[in-house]
């Protein structure tokens, strides 16, 4: 099993230099630069924009600049961002938990009801609600999710009045001072009433927006291995031996049935980090993925390439431990490769 | 066709119904995958002849007319049936020549992911090595990274127009391709028809495209047809977020994009595109559907 | 260990529970902002929420009359003005006190104001570097070129002498770059290693005092009891972040704030319908232009510029872009900066003439041209893109093909200014409510690569008499010069005058006393709810 582990990580560790070249330099690439954006219509004189590209080491060349930053790296220094004159990571750290929070929201969300309903859909092969569900998954697994929360916004926020419109608490209703960065928690420790319920309530429409393409895909994923498992020998003999519908469900098939249901879920990570570029950009989220689109706006090399490192390294790293995971249910992975 | 050639060459032929009237006859009797198509050979009609069906120009403007809504809401007018966007111009006719870019868009990143992706994916299987190594860990390198974020950062750097809208996308969706080929074809590999072909001394280049490449087909035409509906929604979301095709181009996203500030005061113009982006994707996906199970039979049979 | 930390939680909130059920009397003005400060420190900022940021917390030596862009005392009570408008005398306000944040033992004086300068100003300042040390407006308004020596003659005098006389250093010393610090404060810092706390936790003299930040979340202060001026008529006032015009709006009808900035166009009939709200407006100190490149054929004539002002049918643009929020612009300047010359007679939209005039002008149609227009929104433009997209459509009407084009926003105004366009749309915000510093646009000087003439148009006539009027300090002399440097322009036509913006403003009914002001400053200090 370490070995499997050792030897996994082994074959990320260049992925990752690569990747941290490949970010580099095509930031570089983009066109535009920080000073420049920032100065508006006013302009900026040739003199003092060569000093701030000095200021910045935006003179040196290129490959000084990244030997610098990959020594900075090294030593756990991801940059300062050129706008908030922030350190990167101290900025991705404090927007992150908000983007985790909404990720484990929506891929929670998906994996219960998507679970709860392909389970119901496999044991009802050929039904009416099987057919429909099958058609709602596809719809939900073809949905343009910017649209999709435009559309929940609409009606849901705007029209019904239901939820609010976006952010993740009332902000003036309830103040505390962040402790984990969960709003969840946070808005639970301070005691606050109608606080908890107030960030619950923001979760709602993002929750379902980012977690509606997983969802589509965990209920299918779900129904065909469930069916495949039910025909199998050993849960007809069960189902032979007069016990209980549920409990062969509950108790053979469906673990069995989850474990390609595990790869899934360790593939929508990627799925999920992507959504959450759009959902957070359109309820106003403040997590990463609305910090990336802006970095990239603002030409914020360094937050660019130290957010894109790092999110990239968690997709990698979860990956890792899908693999991991995987490995521990199904043996045979492990030993076949 | 290409089905039909490969298994006629690698195989005996069969007595059996041809491979494509048995994959017609299974693809038929799901009722999703037909209606799939109908909707999208109907969509693809539009495409096609969108000059002789849309009623107005997409890029007029009806000064006289801007934001009505549907025909069928109260406040339209019978002449704009969809209604129009912020500038006047006929929602209709820009959903039908909108369905042109998205077709196009879709139908090139899954053809040019194909052609690179079969010989990337096959030089990693045939000659291993270095080259294995090279092109594997640079898909893994693309796949780390978020897809929607790459393609951002792509057309950051190209400049945000149509065809590096393109060129972003089929960039995000090339290493599925890649491994899908590579896996494959390794997996033919040593079977006995291509050691024969090989023993017979048949070339490196004929052994890759024409011995093995056919029998790695059929999972590839699924993945096309799920590709082309992820290929669609991917450049949609680049024009939703500004970065796509430019005005006046009537693209779906774009067109979302432009009527965000209307959500509150004309709904319609935020919704139409955005059912457009939905049923076409839905279609393809149904569609796909049908294909995987149409073809999978055959593929645990080979 | 756990029980203790509950309880702890468990005390924390009876205390904020006891805030709030104080609060409840007391007044809380909450304010939907658009976007989170990049500091509070003016100086290093350029964008006008970061200086909406610091407002409540500090003052300047002089400030703009609410409402105004006349200047008023400030923390400098007095001032004159000698040897030819070089020497400046300024004398202090005494008893002024600095938020009790920190600890202050002694009022504002004269080295708070040396501390400002300097950091600005000498680059070996030990908080020079700080925040980024860019100091953007201090260079803009050439004020180290301006500025000779700054004496302290005692704690509450201060003699600045200029390199030359310039009547509009009083009103830059009302601007935010020139936002007064606590030197104290700084020293306080610096003992504490922490200089960057100077930007991120503000002191100042303002009507309330900085209580805490989270980004992209609130900002909240609280009133300053001790302020020298007029008191602030609210206890608490909270800027809620929310980026999206759309909750700003559903906010602001839920009564979770009480007033909104930038309203969007499309809503504002719905908002003007209801009972519970206010929406006011006031003409932007801004013009949105669509620039020729002069130097370029067929640009370079005459005729051609002036029938592509005919060729727009800027009304519609008007309706459809700004929905309203803008007025058609026919000068440089707007209708409310004085000098305006009205007599100016707008070209009108007549696309057959716009033909009969390309013809004339030798032009052979289909002529194709590049219209490059901003990706990004600005005060004086909503949406760039939608005006191309008009002006597209109707310039195909009179025979001309425009390509669409647009760049990265710092590389489009670079590009532009290097005169690489043939067409380009822009504009400008004033910042002082001075004339020249529209005109200045249309100068000579800035018609070279590089400069900010984008349309690299260089009228000697037009150019002589800016030059001319600068050096003027009468205003009504200052005033005939400009009207007449309208009519040029006019005549010559460098660019086609899109529109200046109209700034709307949305608040719930029960607030009073707001003013909006010229400059697009948000004050908050004579707000009060009933």
């Amino acid at each position: 099993m370490l070995a499997f582990f050792a030897k996994r990580l082994a074959l990320t560790l260049p992925t990752f230099l690569a990747l941290m070249f490949v970010t580099f330099f095509a930031i570089r690439l983009v066109p535009g630069d920080p000073v420049e954006v920032r100065v508006g219509e006013r302009g900026i004189s040739p003199e003092r924009l060569a000093q701030f590209r000095h200021e910045l080491g935006l003179d040196q060349p290129v490959w000084k600049q990244f030997l610098d930053y990959v020594g900075g790296i090294l030593h756990g220094d991801f940059g300062t961002s050129v706008v908030t004159n922030e350190k990167v990571l101290t900025e991705f750290l404090t927007l992150f938990p908000a983007t985790l929070e909404l990720g484990l929201c929506a891929m929670i969300f998906a994996i219960i009801v998507g679970v709860f309903f392909g389970v119901i859909a496999a044991v009802n092969r050929g039904s009416f609600f099987d057919h429909t569900l099958m058609g709602l998954s596809v719809a939900g697994f073809s949905m343009p999710i910017f649209w999709w929360g435009l559309l929940l916004i609409m009606l849901v926020a705007g029209q019904w009045g239901l939820t609010p419109v976006s952010g993740r608490i009332d902000l003036i209703r309830f103040y505390f001072e962040p402790v984990t960065g969960f709003m969840l928690i946070d808005s639970w420790l301070s005691g606050q009433k109608g606080a908890f319920s107030s960030a619950l309530s923001h979760l709602i429409l993002p929750t379902i927006v980012l977690g509606t393409v997983p969802l589509a895909t965990i209920a299918r994923m779900t129904r065909s291995s469930m069916l495949e498992v039910l025909s199998e020998d050993y849960v007809r003999t069960a189902r032979a031996k007069g016990l209980g519908t549920l409990r062969v469900i509950g108790l053979h098939a469906l673990r069995n049935a989850l474990i390609p249901v595990v790869t899934i879920v360790g593939i929508q990570i990627g799925t999920i980090m992507a959504g959450a570029v759009l959902t957070e950009t359109i309820f106003s989220w403040p997590g990463v993925g609305k910090w990336l689109i802006e970095a990239i706006g603002r030409r914020d090399y360094p937050a660019l390439q130290g957010g894109i490192l790092l999110i990239s390294g968690l997709v990698i790293f979860v990956n890792l431990l899908v693999d991991l995971l995987y490995g521990l249910i199904n043996p045979r992975i492990r030993h076949g490769n | 066709m290409v089905t039909e050639a490969t298994i006629a060459e690698a195989k005996p032929v069969s007595t059996a119904p041809s491979p494509l009237s048995e994959f017609w006859g299974s693809f038929r009797e799901n009722p999703g995958a037909v209606a799939g198509l109908i909707i999208l050979t109907i969509i693809a009609l539009l495409a096609i002849f969108a000059d002789l069906i849309a009623p107005y120009s997409p890029y007029e403007q009806y000064r006289d007319a801007v934001k009505l809504p549907p025909a069928f809401v109260e406040g339209g007018r019978a002449a704009f049936l969809l209604g129009t966007d912020a500038l006047g111009r006929d929602t209709l006719s820009r959903i039908i020549h909108g369905a042109r870019i998205s077709l196009f868009i879709g139908l090139t990143v899954v053809t040019v992911s194909i052609v690179v992706g079969v010989v990337l994916g096959l030089m990693a299987a045939f000659y291993r090595g270095i080259a294995d190594v090279l092109i594997m860990r640079t898909m893994d390198l693309i796949i780390a990274v978020p897809g929607l974020v790459t393609a951002i950062l792509i057309v950051a750097v190209l400049g945000p127009n149509l065809t590096n809208t393109i060129v972003a996308v089929t960039v995000v969706y090339l290493p599925r391709y890649v491994r899908l080929v590579r896996a494959s074809a390794l997996g033919e590999l040593g079977k006995d028809y291509v050691i024969a072909a090989q023993v017979s001394g048949v070339g490196k280049l004929r052994l890759m495209f024409v011995t093995v490449l056919p029998n790695c087909l059929a999972p590839l035409i699924v993945q096309a047809a799920l590709g082309v509906s992820e290929a669609i929604l991917e450049a949609a979301a680049l024009g939703f977020l500004g970065l796509g095709a430019q005005p006046p181009t009537p693209e779906w996203g774009s067109m979302l994009a432009d009527a965000r500030e209307f959500i509150r005061s004309n709904p319609w113009i935020v919704t139409l595109p955005g059912l457009a982006i939905l049923v076409t994707v839905i279609s393809i996906n149904l569609m796909g559907d049908g294909l995987r199970d149409a073809l999978d039979p055959k593929l645990r049979r080979s | 260990m756990r029980k203790f930390q509950r309880n702890m939680f468990y005390g924390a909130a009876m205390a904020l529970a006891l805030a709030v059920s104080a609060a409840a009397e007391a007044k809380t003005l909450v304010y939907c902002s658009e976007g989170s400060p990049e500091n509070f420190t003016p100086a290093v900022n350029t964008t006008g929420t970061s200086f909406d940021a610091a407002r409540p917390v500090y003052d300047q030596l002089t400030l703009f009359e609410r409402g105004t862009t006349n200047v008023i005392p400030g923390l400098a009570e007095s001032w004159t003005i000698e040897q030819n408008g070089t020497l400046i005398t300024l004398k202090l306000r005494k008893g002024v006190k600095f938020h009790a944040n920190f600890k202050p033992t002694r009022d504002f004086n004269a080295d708070d104001v040396l501390w400002t300068l300097n950091r600005q100003w000498k680059g070996d300042h030990p908080f020079a570097k700080i925040s980024g040390g860019k100091y953007d407006y201090f260079a803009d308004m050439d004020m180290a070129k301006l500025l000779k020596s700054v004496e302290k003659v005692d704690d509450y005098t201060l003699k600045i002498t200029l390199n030359e006389p310039n009547a509009p250093i009083m009103a830059n010393l009302a601007m935010d770059f020139m936002t007064i610090h606590s030197a104290e404060y700084a020293e306080t810092l610096t003992k504490l290693g922490k200089l960057e706390l100077m930007d991120q936790q503000p002191i100042g003299t303002g009507p309330f005092s900085f209580v805490a930040y989270q980004k992209d979340a609130v900002i909240r202060y609280k009133k300053n009891a001790d302020y020298w001026g007029e008191k602030a008529l609210v206890d608490d006032l909270v800027y809620a972040i929310t980026p999206d015009p759309t909750a700003r709006y559903a906010k602001l009808k839920a009564g979770e704030c009480h007033f909104m900035i930038a309203p969007r166009p499309a809503d504002l009939p719905e908002m003007q319908k209801d009972p519970a709200l206010k929406v006011i407006s006031q003409s932007g100190l801004n013009i949105a232009y669509w620039a020729f490149n002069t130097q370029k054929p067929p640009f370079d004539k005459k005729q051609v510029r002036q029938a592509m002002n005919m060729a727009i049918d800027k009304q519609a643009i008007i309706r459809d872009v700004f929905l309203g929020a803008g007025q058609v612009a026919k000068n440089l300047i707007p209708p409310t900066l004085w000098s305006y010359n009205d007599a100016v007679k707008d070209y009108a939209y007549d696309p057959e003439k716009a033909k009969a005039l390309l013809k004339e002008a030798g032009v052979t149609t289909p002529l194709e041209i590049d219209l490059w227009y901003m990706p990004v929104q600005r005060p004086y433009n909503p949406n760039a893109k939608r005006i191309a997209e008009i002006m597209q459509a109707d310039l195909a009407k009179v025979g001309i093909n425009a390509k669409l084009i647009t760049y990265e926003w710092g590389e489009y105004r670079k590009r532009a200014q290097q005169g690489e366009h043939t067409t380009a749309q822009l504009g400008w915000t004033g910042d002082n409510g001075d004339p020249d510093n529209f005109f200045f646009l249309r100068g000579c000087s800035g018609a070279r690569a590089g400069g900010q003439n984008i349309t690299k148009w260089c009228n000697k006539e037009y150019d002589d008499l800016l030059v001319k009027a600068r050096g003027i300090a009468d205003q009504a002399e200052r005033a005939k010069l400009y009207s007449q440097m309208q009519l040029i322009d006019k005549e010559e036509a460098p660019d086609l005058k899109i529109a200046h913006s109209i700034v709307y403003e949305a608040m719930r009914k029960e607030v009073e006393g707001y003013k909006q002001g010229p400059l697009g400053a948000h004050h908050f200090k004579g707000v009060d709810l009933k």
